[in-house]
């Protein structure tokens, strides 16, 4: 897929990698036979009071004031809190943070009591988005950029660097040739395909082509 | 869409040449150029002009803006200006381009020209960029770009949309968080699949 537009949809890789993250998760309620979720627990049933970490795709799947769990709120998100209220989101290193930082706060919105994981994702993107048109549009050829980004940001910056180079390529002069477009690339390639395994298929044409 | 496809587009506008020869009328699908005349100015797309100019089969004339004076007072208005003005030609950094590398003798005083188009390019682009400032910074929903060439708009696609596409998403999130809380990240069935834990 090309367009990122609406990204991470449901049927990304991206979107499984962010529900594949534990969420840490207090335990309300007795839960019989459920000892083995918990690695420390030493009985059988899950115990209130215990912390465990469960996956987020499953955490997601359940009310936000469910009786079984109270999702504790990661501190990543807290320390980004204090960031924001100085206006310097620029010079965090997110992807340190956590690579899926816009996601994983985007699915723990609901759970947050006190409504600032939504506020902060929303206020960082923000204030970073126009830090990531400068960066992506001043790229050198090599050049990496120097803070760790987000995979959204990344995926981001690549297609602004993209942009830029090309623009500096027309301005040279250099490889100004019209390529076909990749919808029709993708197209020529498929019939390609389609067409060889139409060939094995059937062994007349195979035994064609050998003489060709 | 690359600079290329855009230069592609550009390069269906129209232009003088004064051919060196004589030839019938060429009948296009776009329509008829011609006839040619030795001498005789003729108009011809942009294309055709650059293609017979590569051949020495005619000069250019260049475009009327291509005048320094009018470019000054264009590049004064735009910096005056709080918004974009109006270009000359819809595509002037691709004709600019074009003509100025393939006849650069045909434009008087050929350099400046160069210098100043681009420098009237560089005032646009940086206010593009604080416009883009100010309207993600601020409340705004929508923003207007009048007068923007398509190879200015190149420069912030697709980064651009898609950021705001983003941003628009967790804002989403954010607000309908706060409004309700027990309305988000959850469906209707999740009391049934939930309810193997229960004792």
């Amino acid at each position: 897929m090309n367009s990122q537009s609406y990204f991470p949809n449901y049927y990304a890789v991206e979107d499984i990698f962010v529900t594949q993250e534990k969420v840490e998760c207090k335990v309300n309620t007795k839960l019989l036979k459920m000892g083995f979720l918990d690695s420390g627990a030493d009985t059988e049933d899950l115990n209130p009071g215990r912390t465990i970490n469960l996956p987020l795709w499953y955490i997601k799947e359940l009310k936000v004031n469910n009786p079984y769990f109270t999702v504790c709120v990661p501190e990543i998100y807290k320390n980004v809190h204090k960031a924001v209220c100085e206006a310097e989101t620029t010079h965090i290193e997110l992807g340190k943070l956590h690579p899926y930082f816009y996601e994983y706060g985007r699915y723990l919105t609901p759970y947050d009591r006190n409504h600032v994981v939504g506020k902060i994702v929303f206020e960082t993107m923000r204030q970073r988005v126009r830090h990531l048109l400068d960066i992506s549009k001043n790229a050198t050829d090599t050049g990496k950029p120097e803070h760790r980004l987000d995979d959204i940001e990344n995926k981001l910056y690549e297609s602004g660097v993209k942009t830029s180079h090309l623009y500096v390529n027309w301005l040279r002069m250099k490889f100004n040739n019209i390529a076909a477009s990749e919808m029709v690339q993708e197209h020529t390639k498929k019939r390609k395909r389609e067409r060889r395994s139409d060939a094995n298929d059937s062994p007349e044409q195979e035994h064609k082509r050998q003489t060709l | 869409m690359d600079p290329c496809v855009i230069e592609f587009i550009g390069e269906k506008s129209i232009i003088g040449v004064i051919p060196n020869f004589s030839f019938d009328p060429l009948h296009l699908i776009s329509g008829s150029v011609g006839p040619f005349r030795a001498g005789m100015p003729v108009h011809v797309p942009l294309w055709l002009g650059i293609h017979l100019r590569k051949q020495q089969k005619c000069r250019i004339v260049p475009p009327e803006w291509m005048d320094m004076d009018l470019l000054e007072e264009i590049k004064e208005e735009e910096k005056r200006s709080k918004f974009f003005t109006k270009m000359p030609s819809e595509h002037y950094m691709v004709e600019a381009q074009l003509i100025m590398s393939t006849a650069p003798d045909d434009v008087p005083r050929c350099e400046e020209i160069r210098t100043i188009i681009k420098d009237i390019f560089d005032i646009r682009e940086s206010k593009l960029r604080t416009s883009i400032d100010a309207f993600i910074r601020g409340e705004g929903t929508y923003a207007k770009l009048d007068n923007l060439t398509l190879l200015e708009m190149h420069s912030v696609r697709p980064i651009l949309p898609h950021s705001l596409d983003h941003i628009a998403r967790y804002q989403r999130t954010a607000v309908a968080t706060q409004r309700d809380t027990s309305m988000l990240g959850l469906n209707s069935s999740t009391m049934n699949s939930s309810s193997f834990l229960t004792q």
